[in-house]
């Protein structure tokens, strides 16, 4: 199956900062996970991919569409929503919808209308008086509504309170589960968003660290519960994370397919218990690592 | 496009209200004519403050993320400066016309007239790829600074001095004011061409702009 997105060797320099050789390939369908800590290069990447800012090198393909001749095509057909949204921050909502709408060759204004009543977004708001989250809500009903192929949204549920979280969640997993559509999205939190990624890509200090399917990664880490003295220690010494506590203490296995064998004895003898790592541990015992 | 156009033309064409219809109501009185003698002057300063005003309630960060192209937007802009340095022209040229059409000042002041639009016109693609390369906070320093000099300059060569002495018109070079007609056509010419590889260059430094 084609890329919906492929990304060769994508470099941006800044004084201080360099995001460096990016590659990407990103099936349709899908959801696109890219996570890592603040100033890991995240917004910069995601810019590169909605075409907000030029490379240094390295190239970008949409659609199987190369931005240089096709970007108005290609912009057609995506929804971005940047981690600060920018808007004619003086004019009304009502003002920037309909400006928006008459760029795109499709338009939804009634879906588009009744997703501001759900967000509570009002209309004739001025822009600048809208919260955060009622900024980025703007755009995403922006996104969703001129029946977009792709979503690049970074940091969507900032600012955001749990209620609204989850109704955007669940708006982002109802637009992915059409056919061909495809989410790409970006966040230092993993909460919530890990259960909707299909892949997880994890962003360091500017260089993509780990790029994996999400059931991939879960099942090579686990975190292990183990009583002192139960494990021997040079398989304690493979564990990373390791929070040693009075009865029972807990690591992650980085690699566990390849322990397995060794824990099957505790694990019969119930001195070792086993559990899914959250997608945060592992993201911060990987960033610790490096 | 038309909504990017319709947005920008909303201070271009105040500021146009501004420049033509005080001096409208003085034509109309046959009141002084004094004012509209440095009229040309003004040109280049209204259409600056016309960018400027019209480039600090831009979002260039909005617009890329819509299906727009830079170039698109460059032409865009351009066009709307060229537009509204022609029509200042026409305005001036009205003015003179009713004002001095039969005198032998007339030559004099469209000669400014047509020199102060065409410096308005290179002014203009200037302060554009200015504002797209600095940000538009730098190009508001760059355009009050230009209004203070412009104002300081008009001061210093005494206005009601020059009017009293044969009008403002003097201040235009004598082979544009007296040479052929061909010569104002070829200066409007030449801006014209600077103006397109103003434009060129614009396209050029607002693609690799990362400045909103």
């Amino acid at each position: 199956m084609n890329p919906i997105l492929e990304v060769k060797n994508l470099t941006k320099k800044y004084h201080d900062f360099t995001l460096r050789d990016i590659s990407l390939a990103i099936p349709p369908g899908c959801v696109f996970g890219i996570f890592g800590p603040t100033g890991a290069g995240k917004t910069t990447l995601m810019k590169l991919l909605a075409r907000q800012i030029p490379a240094n090198s390295g190239s970008v393909r949409v659609f199987g569409l190369p931005y240089d001749d096709r970007e108005k095509e290609i912009k057609n057909r995506i929804g971005y929503v940047p981690q600060e949204p920018q808007f004619y921050q003086d004019r009304s909502v009502e003002f920037n919808a309909r400006f928006a709408a008459s760029f795109y060759e499709r338009w939804d204004g009634s879906s588009f209308y009744r997703m501001l009543e759900e967000f509570k977004v009002g209309r004739e708001k001025a822009f600048k008086r809208l919260s955060r989250g009622q900024k980025t809500l703007f755009a995403i009903a922006l996104g969703l509504s001129h029946e977009a192929d792709l979503l690049i949204l970074d940091e969507p549920t900032a600012g955001l309170d749990i209620i609204l979280r989850r109704t955007i969640l669940e708006r982002l997993r109802r637009f992915a589960a059409e056919e061909e559509k495809t989410i790409i999205v970006a966040s230092h939190v993993t909460d919530g968003l890990e259960d909707i990624a299909e892949y997880v890509n994890f962003l360091d200090n500017g260089k993509m660290v780990v790029q994996s399917e999400r059931d991939e990664l879960l099942a090579r880490w686990k975190r292990i519960h183990f009583r002192e003295g139960s494990l021997p220690p040079v398989l304690v010494g493979q564990l990373v994370d390791v929070r040693r506590q009075p009865f029972s203490s807990t690591g992650l296995a980085r690699d566990f397919p390849a322990i397995r064998e060794a824990l099957e004895a505790g694990i019969a003898r119930g001195d070792v218990k086993l559990e899914n790592a959250r997608l945060d541990d592992i993201l911060i015992a990987m960033h610790e690592g490096d | 496009m038309s909504a990017v156009l319709r947005k920008s033309s909303f201070f271009f064409i105040t500021h146009l209200c501004t420049f033509s219809i005080p001096p409208l109501a003085m034509l109309l009185e046959r009141r002084n004519r004094g004012v509209l003698s440095v009229m040309a002057l003004w040109v280049p300063v209204w259409l600056s403050s016309s960018i400027l005003w019209s480039e600090r309630q831009e979002s260039y960060a909005f617009l890329r993320t819509l299906p727009v192209t830079d170039r698109q937007i460059v032409r865009t802009k351009f066009g709307l400066a060229l537009g509204f340095a022609v029509t200042y022209w026409l305005i001036l040229f009205l003015f003179i016309r009713g004002a001095w059409g039969s005198t032998p000042e007339y030559s004099g002041y469209m000669a400014l007239a047509g020199l102060t639009c065409a410096v308005s016109l290179v002014l203009a693609g200037g302060w554009y790829i200015f504002s797209w390369r600095f940000g538009p906070s730098v190009l508001t320093a760059g355009v009050m600074a230009f209004v203070v000099i412009g104002v300081l300059a008009t001061w210093i060569v005494d206005v009601r001095r020059m009017v009293s002495i044969g009008g403002i018109g003097t201040l235009a070079p004598r082979w544009l004011a007296e040479g052929p007609w061909i010569y104002q056509a070829v200066l409007f010419a030449i801006a014209l061409a600077a103006y397109y590889g103003l434009m060129r260059l614009a396209v050029r430094v607002k693609e690799e702009s990362e400045t909103f």
